[in-house]
Formats: structure tokens, sequence, C-alpha cells
């Protein structure tokens, strides 16, 4: 079978999304999370993978998709996007499919929350659909947002310790 | 001969030790000048700079930079004859080698850069009016050179390459070779010849190179060279590159040679891997001992538990001596800094007609390389602004009864876990009076204010951003120029700074820094329920409070705390931490931080304790997060994070100033 065509199939509350495997590390369990102050809303925190600090991002919070919550089939996919490696958080990993090129529809048509940045295309089964995600844009476009909001807070970092926190 | 070329690879990496041994050669070469400026040894000095400078040469050479190879030969020749004719070591002298000096070290650049530069041509000319008005030039042929049939000094207009192809007919080459040489010896000198002569290769050889140096090329008709019974074809060309694909031999001086052998040169980079392995296998350790300890509890009269126990712990001190010992090969002499710094003084008093002494002290003071890396920069910001600004005029210094002479001390030494480094003149020093007045003139203070302050909080004002710029402070002009990218830097590296002065006698900056990055020894607490990490470098004191000590002025809390009331942070309010419900719980401890001129209280809910803590690097993935650099693994796998002091103060600033 052609590895290229394989793809990770997980469940975030009711839908069915899938990324191709060779961006996929491997899949752990859920171990404690660490949350880190000033990341975005989206990443849940840091996990120890071994060793290595990873952060992890809560998939759905960042679809916008309700999830089912944190359960014992909750499932971290450790996936490498441009060099960087990341937690995805999922309700689910459900199986390892195989969707031939030929069955994905590059603009999807069908009613779902994700908005279409995310969205590489959707695989249409027999008995399923599956919507393959483009993890660089998930990565990036919130990456830009914040960046750019946060040039503004930024200015401030070199001032000299002063202001209203003053008693001394 | 076989042609032996290098793959890309094999050339990249002979360039980098290249690139690396030619640094440290120049500064070598460098340091050798300054001894001979400063009436050191001049035999040792001069045949010192001769080795370095030889050295220099052959390695240039076989890697084809010619313009290198070409300024060292020049050079090594001119130090030759100041060595053998007894010249006199003059100022001329000595700054026409700290041009070679800077001229070496800039095409080493260039090249490294992949930026083409070339030798400044006017050096050449400069060597060149030396030895002439010495009268010295000329004395080609005097000193007999290592390689046959003679290395002398090529003292004309220019180097040549003469390529020769051998006639297939003739069957002595040697001898061939040696005719050949007779007749262009009249019109230059032979520096070099490839293959040798006297090796085997010649016989086998179906060319061969004669580097030449020559006045006059045109008295060098290759019709000359002709010998239809042993030469094919004569081609002469200006000399570009001698590499010729064979590395050519390099000679270095004994002393080098036995350097070389006790060190190993190995990339930083592989060390460091095995830095984060050991420090891995440290974490995989630690949570061993943590089941360890557990079975101890369950299994206590079992007699593996004893041996579990002991093996456990044999193992915790061979990793830690291990990691030790890793941490060691990054240690390096803060001497490789300090050894900078006599020529930056040097050029530095003789531009601003000072006479400046500079001593150092601890040069043998091991630090991190990476810390090692990044200190050079603000320690030579110091000591500049020491001797532009610190030391007087001699003259001035005359007046005031002091010696014409300054002195500047660099002084490293190690105190516990951290690196102490003084930069200590004797000059005017500072008024701490000035200092209040000109905070108060930039509005940076209050009047009140900045009468309260004392002594050595008014002189710590020169670390803050914009207070002594040039513009602004007539008064202490310049000294303060760049102090706030000083204390940036220094406070990066998880450091400090400190100023202390008295007005007319001087003044001492004081760097603290920790021996290294990659651990660090820090505090940990709980705030909110979640365990964090304080560097101890950062923390000046911790108490204990109860509620009632803690009062409340225009709404904030505050904390009387030596003579002096200070701002106290609530870090699980600042930090919002998730699912913390513990406001209204009343917080045990403060930690107090030092930042620039002022105190602040971090106020948390347990300590645990002082630990050792490998940093792990933090991903930034979305670039949002200040206020934490890294995290470090515990033993029972779970991730803690390090807290940046300063960013958490500046964040609270921020906030406060948004909710104004």
């Amino acid at each position: 079978m052609n590895k290229k065509n394989q793809v990770v199939s997980f469940r975030i509350g009711n839908e069915l999304f899938g990324v191709y495997i060779d961006v996929v590390q491997e899949i752990v369990r859920v171990p404690e999370i660490t949350p880190v102050p000033e990341m975005p809303d989206f990443v849940e925190g840091v996990i120890n993978l071994r060793g290595k600090i990873v952060s992890t991002v809560e998939l759905g919070k960042k679809l916008k998709i309700d999830s089912s919550g944190q359960s014992r089939s909750s499932r971290i996919l450790i996936v490498d996007i441009e060099r960087k490696t990341v937690g995805l958080l999922v309700d689910a990993v459900t199986e390892i499919l195989r969707v031939p090129p030929e069955s994905i529809e590059p603009t999807p048509d069908i009613a779902t929350a994700v908005g279409a940045e995310y969205i590489m295309g959707v695989g249409k089964l027999t008995d399923k659909l599956i919507i393959l995600l483009d993890l660089k844009n998930i990565l990036k476009a919130d990456e830009i947002r914040k960046l750019s909001s946060d040039e503004r807070a930024d200015e401030p970092m070199g001032a000299p310790p002063g202001g209203s926190l003053a008693a001394a | 001969m076989d042609e032996y070329t290098f793959t890309e690879q094999e050339l990249a990496e002979l360039k980098d030790v290249f690139f690396n041994e030619a640094s440290e050669i120049l500064q070598s070469l460098n340091q050798e000048v300054l001894d001979l400026e400063s009436g050191g040894d001049r035999d040792e000095s001069l045949k010192n700079i001769q080795r370095y400078l030889h050295t220099f040469k052959g390695n240039s050479r076989a890697l084809g930079f010619t313009c290198l190879n070409t300024l060292s030969h020049k050079s090594e020749d001119l130090l030759r004859t100041v060595h053998d004719d007894s010249l006199d070591v003059d100022r001329g002298l000595i700054d026409l080698l700290f041009a070679i000096n800077d001229n070496l070290q800039l095409t080493v650049d260039g090249y490294r850069t992949d930026v083409p530069v070339s030798v400044d041509g006017r050096l050449f000319e400069r060597i060149e009016a030396y030895l002439s008005t010495t009268g010295n030039n000329g004395s080609a042929g005097k000193h007999p050179g290592p390689p046959p049939p003679s290395v002398s000094k090529d003292n004309g207009a220019g180097v040549y390459d003469i390529f020769v192809a051998f006639n297939k007919k003739c069957k002595k080459k040697s001898s061939g070779v040696r005719k050949i040489l007779k007749k262009i010896a009249a019109h230059g000198n032979v520096l070099d010849i490839l293959p040798r002569i006297d090796s085997s290769e010649i016989e086998e050889a179906d060319r061969f190179t004669i580097l030449f140096g020559s006045a006059d090329p045109s008295a060098l008709p290759e019709q000359l060279l002709a010998i239809p019974s042993i030469v094919e074809t004569v081609e002469i060309k200006k000399h570009e590159s001698e590499a010729t694909g064979q590395p050519a031999p390099v000679n270095a001086g004994p002393a080098v040679q036995r350097e070389q052998a006790q060190m190993l040169r190995v990339e930083a980079q592989r060390v460091d891997k095995i830095l984060n392995l050991v420090g891995e296998l440290v974490i995989g350790r630690s949570i061993v001992g943590q089941v360890v300890s557990e079975i101890e509890d369950q299994f206590k009269k079992e007699g593996f538990t004893k041996k579990l126990s002991e093996a456990d712990a044999f193992m915790e001190k061979t990793l830690s001596q291990l990691q030790k010992n890793v941490m060691k090969i990054r240690m390096l002499p803060i001497s490789q800094v300090f050894r900078k710094f006599p020529r930056v003084v040097r050029d530095l008093s003789v531009e601003k007609d000072k006479e400046v002494e500079l001593v150092m002290q601890g040069e043998k003071t091991e630090l991190d390389k990476s810390l090692l890396d990044a200190i050079g920069e603000p320690l030579i910001h110091l000591v500049r602004n020491a001797v532009d600004h610190g030391i007087e005029s001699p003259e001035e210094r005359q007046r005031l009864g002091k010696p014409r002479t300054g002195t500047i001390t660099l002084k490293a030494s190690h105190d516990g876990n951290q690196i102490v480094i003084d930069v200590k003149d004797d000059g005017a020093g500072f008024d701490p009076a000035k200092f209040r007045e000109s905070a108060v003139a930039k509005g940076i203070k209050t009047r009140e204010e900045a009468d309260r302050l004392s002594d050595g909080d008014a002189m710590d004002l020169i670390f803050l951003s914009g207070f002594s710029t040039a513009d602004v402070v007539t008064d202490i002009s310049g000294r303060g120029y760049g102090m706030d990218i000083v204390r940036t830097t220094v406070e990066a590296l998880k450091g400090r700074i400190q100023v202390r002065s008295q007005p007319g006698e001087g003044s001492v900056f004081t760097l603290r820094l920790p021996l290294t990055l990659a651990i660090i020894r820090a505090m940990l607490f709980w705030a909110g329920n979640k365990l964090f990490a304080l560097p101890m470098s950062s923390i000046e004191k911790i108490t204990r409070v109860k509620d009632s000590t803690i009062q409340t002025v225009s709404g904030k809390r505050v904390l009387r705390f030596r003579e002096k009331v200070i701002s106290l942070i609530a870090l699980d309010e600042s930090l919002d931490l998730r699912g913390s419900n513990n406001g209204s719980r009343p917080k045990k401890f403060v930690i107090v931080v030092g930042l620039a001129d002022k105190l602040y209280g971090f106020l948390v809910d347990r300590l645990v304790g002082q630990q050792e803590l490998v940093i792990k690097v933090l991903d930034n993935h979305w670039g949002t997060v200040n206020c934490s650099s890294g995290a470090s693994i515990q033993g029972d796998g779970r991730v803690v994070l390090i807290l940046d002091a300063a960013a958490l103060v500046t964040r609270e600033i921020q906030r406060e100033a948004q909710k104004a």
C-alpha cells in the first residue's frame, strides 16, 4: 500500500478528521499537561514527551468544534509541522485509512463549522466522509494574527520598570 | 603525481578548521605584538610572531587562500629581517604588525563569509617602505629555509607561477629541474617547487611548478626555459592560487605542535548533544529513583530491595559525576575573552591620548562556552568606557596628584555557583548627586524620589535605558552610552550588574553570572495549584509573611522590606492560572526579586526548595510567551516552568497600565 495515501483518522466531537500519516510521529495517551501562561488559548499546555517538551494544541478549540471532553479515549497526535513538533489533542484516534487521491474533493461543499483555511480536502469513502486537515495553516493562521496583536504590547518591554506599580 | 581533489564537503570541513585556527593564531599573534611593544623578551616575541605567521602561511596556502598566503609570507620575511638584522622595534613596526594582523583577520572573515576581499595593497608598500628605510631591503638569500633548493625572500614586484610540462623523453627529471633553476636564478628568487626535487615524486611527475618571485617579469621570457630535451611546454602566470590540490606541509613551531597533541578539537554542537543526552539520562534516573523508593516502601523486607536501592544510589552518583564532567568540557577559561582587551585598551588609549595600564586577574577562571561567547561584547563596552570616560588625561591626573598612568583592572573569580567579573578603573568615578540631577531633569524620577535614592541606587540608574545618553546628560556624557544594552545582555544571561564608585577615586562595575546556562539553581514553589521555578540568581531574598503584614497602597499590595516599601505581585493571579481557586487563601511567602534599581515581591503559596534544574527549551511557536524561557522536567515526569522575573514584572506593569 502506498504510504502516501495513508491517513490517520481521528474524532473530535462528532466529526471525523484525518491527517496524512507522514506528518504524524507518534500517538500517545494524554499525560499531565502543564498550562503555560501567555500561550494562545487553543494551546492546552506542554507535555513531557520522553524528556522533550512539546506544546499541545487542543484541536477542537482551534477548529471551533465542541469536543466531547477529555476521556479515556483521548489521545495526543505528535505531529511535525514545518519542522516544529506539536501535539494535537483529539477525542479519539479511530484508524488508519487509505484515502486514494481520486476520492478527495478539493473544495468542501459539505456543511462543516471548520474554516476552509484548515481544510485540504474531503475524502469520500464508501461509508463516511473524512475531513483532511492542512496542518500548516493550523499553526500559521493564528500565529500571524497573534503576533500582530501582540506587537503593541511588546513595545514597553525594554522600558524601565516604573509606572503605577512603583511604590518605592 | 596524482592530483587529489577534495570533495566539496571535505573542503568545507577543512575550511572550518582553518577559520577557527586562523582566528586563534591571529589572537596569539596580537598578544605577542603587545608583549613586544610592552618590552617583553624581544627575540622571543619576534621568533613567536614569525612562527605564528609561518603556521598561518602554511595553513592558508594549503587551502588556496592566496591573499592570506602572500601577506603572511611577506610579513614573515619582514620579521625575519628585523630579527636577523637586529633592527629596532619602534612604534612604526608595532603599528605595521597590528595593521598586518588586522588585515589578515579581515581577510579571513571575508573568506569565511564569502565576501570577496583582498588584502590592502598599501600594506605591501608599507612593508617594503619599512624595509627600505631601515636599509635592509635585499637581504635575500641570507637565510637558508627548509625546503630545497632554497627559499629566499621574494622582494620583487610580484610572485609568479612557472608551469613546466616535462618532455616525455626526459629521463632524469630532477636534474632537468636543476638545470631550469640555474637558468632562472639570475632573474629572481625561487620560493618553492612542487613536487620537491629531492622527493621520489619528481621522477613520476609529468609536470612541475615553480613559485617564483621576480622584480621584473619581462626579463624572464618563456623561451629561456625552453630546453627541448627536458621541457615540453612552459607557461608563466601571475601567481593566483598556490593550492595545487596537494596540501602544503604545515611546519608549525614546536610549541604549537605540542599544544595540538594535547588538545582535541570538537564541535561545540557535539558536546551539546552529549550534554542533552546526559540531561535526559538524569531525568530518566530520577524517574527510576522514584519507583525505587516506592518499592522500598512496599517491599522493605525483601532482599532485592536493598540491592536495588544500592544500585540506584550508585547510578545516581555516577550520573551526577558524568554530568559534571560533560559540563566541564564546555567550560573554557575566561582568558579567551580577556586576551582581546590589551589591544582594545592600547588602541583606545593611543587614540584618546591617555596612559592606561591594564591589569588582568583570574584569567584561568572557567565558564561555560555559551556564556563566554556572550559576555565579550558587554565587557568590551565597559572597558572602552573606562578608558574613554573613566581614566582622566595624564595632565589632569598629575594635577590631581594621581599617577599619570591610569589603571584598569579586569578580575574574574568564582563565587559559589556564580562567576564574578569586576571591571575597575582608578579614574574620575561618578558623583551620585549628578545622577540624581539628571534623573530629575530627564523626568525619570521626581525630585523627592531622587533624593530618597541611596548613593548606590542612584548610580545604578546608569543602567536604565535612555538615562544617560550623551545628548541629555552632558556632564557624564557618553559614559552611560549603551549601558542599558550592557544590562539587558547581562540579564538575558541570567546575570546581574552593579556599579559602585567614589567620586575622584574611580569606579567598579561588577558582573555576576551563572557558570552555565544549561543547568541553573532554582527555587521551586507552588503558586495557585501549579509548581514553578525561579532562578536563584534573580532572587534577592525569600521571606515569610503573615496576611497582616501586607499593606495596601491605593489598592495595591505592598510590603515593608529593608526600610523600603516594595510592590507585591500575586503570581497565581498574574499568570491567570486556569483552575486556580485560591484567591482568598492567605499567601505564605514572598520571593523578593531585584530588577535594575527596584525590588519586587512575588506572593506564592508554598516553597518546595532549591534544586539544580536542567533547562529544556520551551517551544514558543506562537511567539507569545515572555514570562518563561525554559522548563525543566521533574523526577516524576512533571514539567515545571522556569519563570523569568524581569518579564513577569514588566508584564504586571503593563497590566496595571492597561487597567488605569
